[in-house]
């Protein structure tokens, strides 16, 4: 049974998808849930520690902040999951030649690649907020919503107190 | 949505530089140290097949796993903009002039405007609000891009490092024991333990690892031999959680009584214990017992011992508190009603019929079943017997209720 190799990408029952590593009887987990978007693990998102004893693996767990919940706890399960292949990413300039900046809809034609040279894929800084463009006071600026119909699934307040739930332009 | 960042040019990515051609190295070196981050409405491509776009970077108004993640949580278009198109508030955090804030994106050059260095889409941003609280539960950063995911359970950290968004090249998982009392600060403090690849990320590899907690704890060093040994760590933001898990009201039960023993006596001893399954991670735990009568024995322990009970019909309540790793307080309680010794006896004596009826019935059961030439009774047998076993049931419970009348 030590030569079982778990380790993999596996997605559960609980929507999850479960990024397994199995060393020697030892096997540990991170787990995402599926967010049906381009990133996961925002509802909960937990690691794994367990040992694979016969077909079963038991050990400990505990939700980590990428997240929304906090809990933790033991567990077992024999393997019921179904193995997936993490999808390659494209690369970026193609993701840009492809997205229409602030819109979806056709007319808007310019995509981030006719305007944005790429430096480097994804870097990560760290600073301090300078004075905003257009309010001394607010950091942030912000001229959007553009000249589309869009519906917003979210709050969103202009003008101070006005909140709307779908903007027309 | 954009902004200024004037970057800590003292905790710059090691490897920025690394991969760009030498006009972008030389142009980001001249732009630095101010950068133009702008996040993106939407971000995304019609979809010939359906009604729904197809989302390909996050975007401020998407929601879900689609928009921009501040503070790990989706940005899903909660933000209060004013007359003065700047935005007041963003997911009900006011932001202010020379606040911290870690930025993750694209680094672009904007062909547009006069060719300014941009984080051009966002697709988190992070405001560096860490409270000096004495908890390493949070999310963390370092110098490399990567973020650090914490959990402290009762002194088992657990930790999930991942890169950024569309950076699948390392993800790992680690579970540590933090060192000392709970008790007290965490300041100073080290978390040792494993570390191991997760195939979120590319690389293979596992090992030690040790986590030391700084002064204030809003910082930590790795040591050990994972890809992240040798970084200091800041900490970006807290997480709410319950430190104390739902275990309700605790459930007290007399530990191995023997079948068909009734010590809930007059002038007997009964030792109780909690059946209640404490959670894992639990490094201590106080107890402190009571008995409403009788004589108790030591009331800090894991069983309780209360012996010399009072006369039959006498209510005792025995009450226990128990607090977890310092921090953690549960109650519970059990009452019973004493049994003078002939009262007893004839609760055991009913108990044993009770059992031996049980095991009859059984083999009846079983050998309508699989029926077995070597069977010491026949079915029929095994019928008569448990039909003379109810009888006898029967009247030991008839003389119980004429012994019992006052």
């Amino acid at each position: 049974m030590a030569n079982r190799d778990l380790t993999g990408i596996w997605a559960a029952d609980d929507g999850g998808y479960y990024y397994v590593h199995q060393n020697g009887l030892a096997v540990w987990w991170a787990g995402f849930s599926d967010d049906y978007g381009l990133q996961n693990g925002l509802s909960f998102c937990n690691v794994f520690s367990g040992v694979l004893k016969s077909n079963e693996v038991s050990g400990q767990w505990a939700d980590v902040p990428r997240g929304a919940t906090m809990n933790f706890g033991t567990l077992s399960l024999t393997w019921a999951f179904v193995g997936l292949a993490l999808p390659p990413d494209l690369p970026l300039q193609e993701v840009f030649d492809k997205t229409h900046k602030n819109t979806y809809y056709l007319g808007f034609s310019e995509t981030l690649g006719h305007v944005l040279d790429i430096v480097k894929d994804s870097v990560v800084i760290y600073g301090s907020l300078g004075n905003g463009d257009s309010d001394p006071v607010y950091p942030f600026t912000n001229t959007y919503p553009p000249s589309a119909r869009m519906t917003l699934s979210a709050p969103i307040t202009i003008g101070g107190t006005l909140q709307v739930k779908t903007i027309a332009i | 949505m954009t902004c200024n960042i004037d970057v800590d040019m003292t905790y710059l990515p090691t490897d920025l530089y690394v991969g760009m051609s030498p006009d972008h190295q030389n142009e980001v070196a001249q732009k630095l140290p101010w950068v133009h981050p702008e996040m993106i409405m939407f971000s995304g491509k019609d979809n010939s097949t359906s009604n729904k776009p197809t989302e390909l970077l996050p975007g401020w108004a998407q929601t879900g796993g689609n928009s921009i993640l501040l503070n790990g949580r989706p940005l899903n278009a909660n933000v209060a903009i004013n007359s003065s198109v700047s935005a007041s508030q963003i997911c009900g955090i006011t932001p202010e002039v020379f606040g911290n804030v870690r930025v993750t994106g694209a680094m672009v050059i904007d062909k547009n405007h006069d060719h300014p260095l941009e984080i051009h889409p966002v697709y988190a941003f992070d405001f560096i609000n860490a409270s000096n609280r004495q908890d390493i539960r949070g999310v963390w950063g370092d110098q490399n891009g990567n973020t650090y995911y914490v959990h402290n359970v009762f002194g088992t950290i657990w930790m999930l490092i991942t890169r950024p968004f569309r950076d699948h090249t390392f993800a790992a998982v680690f579970r540590g024991l933090l060192s000392g009392s709970p008790s007290t600060l965490v300041s100073g403090k080290t978390a040792e333990g494993d570390w191991i690849t997760v195939p979120y990320g590319m690389q293979d590899g596992s090992g030690d690892m040790s986590l030391v907690v700084g002064a204030d704890a809003l910082t930590m060093k790795v040591s050990g031999d994972s890809p992240v040994a040798r970084l200091e760590l800041r900490k970006l933001y807290d997480v709410q959680d319950h430190p104390c898990p739902p275990l309700g009201t605790l459930s007290i039960t007399a530990v191995n009584p023997s079948p068909c023993v009734f010590p809930e006596t007059e002038g007997g001893t009964l030792v109780f214990g909690i059946s209640t399954p404490l959670p894992p991670g639990v490094f201590s735990a106080a107890y402190q017992w009571t008995a409403s009568v009788g004589v108790p024995g030591d009331d800090s322990l894991p069983t309780f011992q209360v012996s010399n009970l009072p006369a039959a019909g006498t209510m005792v309540t025995v009450s226990v508190q128990l607090t977890i790793n310092n921090a953690c307080v549960y109650q519970g309680s059990r009452s019973f009603i004493t049994h003078s010794q002939v009262e007893s006896q004839w609760l055991e004596e009913i108990c044993q019929l009770k059992r031996r009826l049980e095991k009859t019935i059984q083999q009846i059961i079983d050998q309508s079943i699989f029926p077995r030439p070597g069977d010491p009774l026949s079915r029929e047998q095994s019928i008569d017997l448990a039909m003379q076993e109810i009888q006898e049931l029967d009247r030991t419970i008839a003389e119980l209720k004429r012994n019992l009348k006052p």
